[in-house]
């Protein structure tokens, strides 16, 4: 069920909220409703992988148990186990085909064709579990029951496509189960209604801006995709992030304006900021710390290393590790800068070529391969032709909607570049009338456009 | 006012608008879907991939007893001219076989119909699959508020007001202007090589003959007529084409060929066409004509 559904706007989620706030301050009651409700949305249309979420629960709720071993010198083996088996976990049912197509012909073989059909948020859902389990090693969080540890990782707002969410963050509030109180309704209402327009209008009309063979029909196809995934990425954060203030849960922001980054180094403080804390928190910190002497250098090493394993922890795709190594060493060459060359470079440069630069990342992101990739940006270097926008022509043609699309396109750039975020005018939210008739006017223009056939799933839905 | 009147005022809201969009497009109900279509005049308003595939829910199957199917080539032809069947032109422009295949099996769905006019044209096997996604079930929720109902109530209103030319008949004629055709499709008109065939759009245009011949509706199929001067360009083309789609059809049913001697002067005459293949409004009234009289003569106009 994605969150961009009327069953889950107009049932699923007043349901679920309603039943949650009704049970306040009987934390295990709401915890066993809200489990029941998280469950029931992950099986909806696929009940199937319900066994894999239940399994990976039982395992990691074991190694939990493990780690209350009084005898400290387990406890290490004990967490490599866990670690170990959520990383086989992820690895067998998302990496598999990835990995036999990429190392049999290594060998001379034909490697077998194998899609299988990966279990959704698995990459999600295990993340938290290893944070878990890590937060758990070093002391920073105590033993979960199975019920807290099955509630916080199943969460229906957050299971799909994150917020990653630190079980420390999210766990006391669960614990208290204080519901929601009117302010949080109403700033919930409000950032879901946003997330649901930015999603919904604005980065499904960038959806439709595709194709074409002149160099500006490339470029305007990639920046088109590049606001595209932002605002469908930060719609869904913003419609999580509102599904748990309904219910009186803090989620973490995953998006702080990223286009209007001047570096970027500024632009991972800004994008995915829960993957981003992931990466330096779990992987790139302990990189670091494995090294004797932390030298730019090794720094430098880890972070690549660092984003390589995030690009392809987006997909079993070379384009994912292409992805990953390339803002690997865009942050490698932007640290070297900031430590050696110590120039400091105008905000009308440094923002564009930022831009530019996160552009040209999405393209290596959207590509089905690394060869279509090239060809892209061989497209957009090319001279002949340069000018033309037929084939974006013959698509609105087609769609017979450009008006429809132009104007959101306008309001998404316009957004992303110079307006206010979603926190901002979230944290606006006033009970004036004004207040309400634009809630419920953006509620409305999101359910025209949801009922109209360009809706499209959420990108990272696929991950 | 408190945020709790607030969240009350807004979610109130929100139900109150949504429920008033969405009983507006039940009462309205352009595509034909919520309430009983008898005796309802109802033309797509733009669209008409869209309209045409929701009519095929129960406008066609309520209100007509015939179905034309084409591409734009038969567009522009009034079958309400044909006596003795209420016929539907289901003919889309740009349209293929798969298209067409939706529209003729979902009508079929609801009620067989006693007569299908299958025309034989190049354009509708030369692709495959929907070029929309407008012709998919999902869209019968469209008429309760979408883009496209808002579009097609903003066309009806300018049609009203007199400021748009009403461009389809409820009989789903499309009196197009010709002038859409361009150069371009002139041109390709003058291609001397073989048509293009995609063997899915072929096994569409099969399985429809088939679809209609198994629901017990009389087969009839046409070849609409090509101006002289481009037939002669290639007409072993046409010909090795043209046998390629008689295979769809059984030796019983009829094929009538429009481009034989008894057509040859309407051929000839390049006012009929307005790019070869697309046929001018005049020329097309007196193919209707024409046609109106094949048909009786295999004895399919019970007037005649």
């Amino acid at each position: 069920m994605a969150f961009s559904s009327f069953p889950f706007i107009l049932l699923f989620l007043p349901l679920a909220a309603l039943g949650y706030n009704s049970l306040r301050g009987r934390p295990r009651a709401s915890m066993l409703w809200l489990l029941a409700a998280s469950l029931g949305f992950y099986a909806w249309g696929r009940p199937t992988q319900l066994v894999w979420l239940v399994g990976s629960l039982g395992f990691n709720h074991l190694v939990d148990l493990g780690l209350d071993a009084s005898d400290t010198t387990r406890r290490k083996p004990i967490l490599l186990v866990g670690l170990v088996g959520n990383i086989l976990f992820l690895a067998a049912l998302k990496y598999t085909g990835f990995l036999l197509s990429s190392l049999v012909p290594l060998w001379g073989g034909t490697a077998p064709q194998i899609n299988l059909v990966f279990p959704l948020g698995v990459s999600f859902f295990t993340l938290q579990q290893i944070m878990y389990l890590v937060d758990r090693y070093e002391g920073l969080v105590a033993r979960n029951t199975l019920l807290e540890h099955a509630t916080f990782v199943s969460l229906f707002a957050t299971i799909t496509s994150g917020p990653i969410t630190r079980t420390k963050l999210l766990l006391p509030q669960l614990r208290t189960a204080a519901g929601a109180s009117d302010e949080q309704i109403a700033r919930g209402l409000g950032l879901f209604a946003l997330g649901l327009f930015k999603k919904i209008v604005i980065a499904d009309s960038f959806g439709q801006l595709v194709g074409g063979t002149s160099t500006i029909e490339a470029w305007i196809t990639s920046f088109a995709y590049s606001f595209r995934i932002y605002f469908d990425f930060s719609g869904y954060s913003d419609m999580a992030i509102a599904a748990g203030l309904l219910m009186g849960l803090t989620i973490p922001e995953n998006f702080a304006a990223p286009y209007r980054s001047r570096s970027i180094i500024e632009f991972w403080q800004r994008w995915h900021i829960t993957l981003s804390t992931f990466i330096t928190t779990y992987l790139y910190t302990p990189l670091v710390r494995s090294t004797r002497k932390v030298t730019l250098t090794r720094a430098s090493m880890a972070t690549l290393t660092a984003m390589t394993i995030a690009g392809l922890w987006h997909g079993p795709s070379w384009t994912f590790v292409a992805f990953g190594m390339f803002h690997g060493v865009g942050l490698v060459i932007n640290q070297l800068w900031r430590k050696k060359v110590k120039i400091k470079i105008p905000v009308f440069i440094a923002l564009p070529a930022t831009l530019l630069f996160v552009n040209i990342g999405f393209v290596l992101f959207r590509a089905n391969n690394l060869t279509e990739a090239v060809h892209t940006v061989r497209h957009m270097l090319s001279r002949h032709p340069t000018l033309g926008i037929d084939s974006l022509r013959v698509t609105f043609a087609t769609s017979g909607q450009a008006a429809m699309i132009a104007l959101p396109v306008a309001v998404g750039l316009l957004a992303a570049l110079v307006g206010p975020t979603s926190r901002q005018l979230v944290e606006g939210i006033q009970p004036r009338p004004r207040h309400a008739l634009a809630l419920v006017s953006l509620v409305l223009i999101s359910f025209v456009f949801l009922n109209s056939s360009i809706a499209k799933e959420f990108i990272y839905r696929a991950f | 006012m408190t945020f709790k009147r607030f969240n009350i005022l807004v979610i109130s809201l929100v139900l109150l608008a949504t429920s008033a969009i969405a009983g507006f497009g039940y009462v309205t109900d352009v595509y034909g879907v919520y309430r009983s279509t008898r005796g309802r005049r109802m033309a797509p308003l733009q669209n008409e991939r869209l309209f045409k595939y929701l009519f095929a829910y129960d406008y066609i199957p309520t209100n007509f007893d015939g179905i034309l199917v084409g591409s734009s080539v038969t567009g522009n032809w009034e079958t309400a001219a044909i006596s003795g069947h209420h016929i539907y032109n289901a003919s889309l422009t740009g349209g293929n076989a798969t298209e067409e295949r939706a529209i003729v099996e979902k009508v079929i769905q609801s009620k067989c119909p006693s007569l299908v006019l299958f025309s034989i044209q190049p354009y509708l096997t030369e692709t495959v699959g929907k070029k929309t996604v407008f012709m998919e079930e999902s869209q019968r929720w469209a008429g309760l508020g979408s883009l496209q109902v808002f579009k097609a109530y903003f066309i009806k209103w300018q049609e009203s007001r007199g400021r748009r030319r009403r461009e389809f008949s409820p009989n789903g004629q499309d009196d197009y202007d010709p002038a859409m055709f361009n150069r371009a499709l002139r041109a390709k008109q003058e291609n001397t090589g073989e048509f293009v065939v995609e063997p899915g759009a072929l096994a569409d245009y099969k399985a429809m003959v088939a679809s209609a011949r198994r629901c017990g509706a009389k087969v009839v199929a046409f070849i609409p007529p090509i101006e002289t001067d481009f037939w002669d360009l290639r007409p072993d083309a046409y010909h090795r084409y043209f046998d390629l789609l008689r295979t769809a059809f059984e030796p019983t049913e009829p094929i009538i060929d429009m481009n034989g001697p008894d057509l040859a002067t309407f051929r000839a005459d390049t006012t009929n066409f307005t790019d070869g293949i697309h046929i001018s409004s005049a020329g097309a009234q007196q193919l209707i004509s024409y046609l109106e009289r094949r048909l009786s003569a295999v004895g399919l106009n019970p007037r005649n």
